[in-house]
């Protein structure tokens, strides 16, 4: 694709509002149809998240399966609290963000 | 630690629970007096629930504290028919002198139960439990306060009705009370963690004939006491549970990480118990040692430092809330890390990973054709894709984060 397609498609922007969304896993579904057995695995879904993937240039992306009872959960966010807490004064870690997946993986 | 300033801690004496001068009165021997509300739906009896094994290690982790003579733990005798009643506890933590009173507030403490705590109560009285307590024991807390009568000064007050207690159960007044089998009444003045707090006299009574023992007997025994006092609390508890040092028997098969995710970890850290380690000095060489950090954690975190790194501080760990800082004063807030409620997401972040073969040129093409549909895809979303860094590996985990997703449509982020 050259410059001036990219600049023609930049002129008329925007699928807007809600095709969006179901564009987005199109696209990834055709994806996933092209590269065929060369990729496995292939998962996406959406995440509840703070601003963080234009402000970071490494991460260290750990995956905690929540439990479903609450006292649990706040029990898991003291701990989590507490490894924030550590890490960023005493390592290189500038951010650590916490952030929620509300949706299962929708392979 | 960082955590936020906390205005008022345990004090021995009236001094703080750091404070040098409590060097002073190292041998006065020091019970500790922990009472626990839990959340609604927490039963650390039930050995399904994580509340449960959280406890039991919880147990464990104190009677590692240097000094600690014996635990000894029941759940409130709950006599309300309310549903929506909490658990609630009542801990007894004997120490043989000052100094493991002292460690015990600047440990690890109770800090595994902050998920299930709703309120707390950390207190101590300059006291020694007997050495022979039945297995079979119920303990009752009876607690007075003084009216204030400004013509008495309160010293006098609080040495008189010191006096009245221990004569109350002297040993004449016991035989009494024999067929009401109490095996000890200990009194004392509650430990004042502020000048201005009213002061509360504990008794200890341990009954080794169901709880509460023969209650008749008793009231008429205390109401001399009571008549002096302007209230009057009583907390039945059950049976007594006990926790000695290196008590092995605490813990149980299900409190492992068999069957977790981090028995999966193969690392050599994960397969040897750790002991932990307590000074009451600072430790200027390492830092966060002496301010609240695991020791064994800060060297895990200076291995992944290393070249090539290897990390193995793999969960939450590393940092903790002293055991002072959760009382009746203050219970440690969750407001530093912001976790959005479920199901009101108004932005978000789309990620999407796969695991590819190195080089491989048909998924390489067909990935950059991808990012720029979607870059394309409503207002030019920030795109970050990431690989995983493990080099010898034919296959290749890759990650791409797709800018903010708000209400159906990608902004730039």
């Amino acid at each position: 694709m050259g410059d001036a397609d990219l600049l023609q498609d930049l002129s008329n922007p925007v699928h807007s509002n809600e095709d969006t969304y179901s564009l987005l896993q199109q696209y990834l579904r055709e994806f996933s149809e092209i590269s065929g057995d060369d990729i496995q695995h292939l998962q996406h879904r959406m995440t509840a998240s703070p601003q963080f993937v234009g402000k970071c240039s490494d991460a260290d992306i750990t995956f905690y399966e929540m439990p479903s009872d609450e006292n649990d959960r706040r029990a898991f966010r003291y701990a989590m609290m507490n490894y924030g807490e550590y890490v960023i004064p005493y390592t290189a870690v500038s951010n650590l963000v916490v952030f929620k997946i509300p949706f299962l993986p929708e392979d | 630690m960082n955590i936020e300033y906390v205005k008022t801690l345990p004090r021995f004496h009236d001094l703080i629970y750091y404070s040098k001068d409590l060097d002073k009165l190292t041998d006065l021997p020091v019970l500790g007096i922990l009472h626990f509300t839990f959340h609604p739906g927490v039963d650390i009896a039930d050995t399904q629930q994580c509340a449960a094994a959280l406890w039991r290690k919880s147990l464990k982790c104190v009677s590692t504290v240097p000094g600690f003579e014996r635990l000894l733990w029941s759940p409130v005798n709950d006599t309300s028919t309310s549903e929506s009643s909490c658990q609630q506890v009542v801990v007894l933590i004997q120490w043989n002198g000052v100094p493991g009173w002292k460690m015990f507030q600047l440990s690890f403490g109770f800090s595994m139960m902050l998920g299930y705590i709703a309120q707390a109560s950390n207190r101590c009285i300059q006291h020694t439990l007997p050495l022979e307590i039945p297995s079979s024991c119920y303990l009752e807390l009876v607690s007075f306060q003084l009216p204030a009568t400004p013509s008495t000064p309160q010293v006098d007050r609080r040495t008189e009705f010191k006096v009245k207690w221990d004569n109350t159960f002297s040993r004449p007044c016991q035989a009494a009370l024999s067929e009401a089998v109490l095996v000890h009444a200990g009194g004392e003045w509650l430990e004042r963690d502020t000048d201005s707090e009213d002061p509360f006299f504990v008794g200890l009574l341990l009954w080794n004939l169901g709880a509460g023992g023969n209650q008749s007997i008793l009231v008429n025994r205390i109401s001399p006491l009571v008549e002096n006092a302007s209230s009057t609390v009583s907390v039945c508890a059950n049976q007594l549970a006990f926790v000695s040092p290196n008590d092995a028997s605490i813990l149980q098969p299900s409190d492992s990480f068999t069957g977790c995710e981090i028995s999966k970890i193969r690392h050599p850290a994960f397969q040897k118990p750790v002991q932990p380690r307590y000074s009451l000095h600072e430790d200027l060489g390492t830092p966060g040692t002496s301010v609240g950090k695991d020791i064994c954690h800060v060297e895990s975190m200076s291995l992944a430092r290393q070249k090539p790194p290897e990390r193995i501080a793999a969960g939450p760990a590393g940092a903790w809330y002293r055991a002072s800082t959760i009382s009746q004063h203050y219970i440690p807030l969750q407001a530093r890390l912001q976790f959005l409620p479920h199901g009101l997401i108004k932005t978000g972040t789309y990620m999407m990973s796969f695991w590819a073969r190195r080089g491989n040129q048909h998924v390489q093409s067909s990935f950059e054709a991808l990012q720029m549909r979607l870059w394309k895809l409503g207002d030019c979303p920030l795109l970050k894709r990431g690989d995983d860094l493990v080099k010898e590996m034919d296959w290749a985990k890759i990650l791409l984060f797709i800018g903010e997703y708000r209400q159906g449509i990608l902004h730039r982020g």
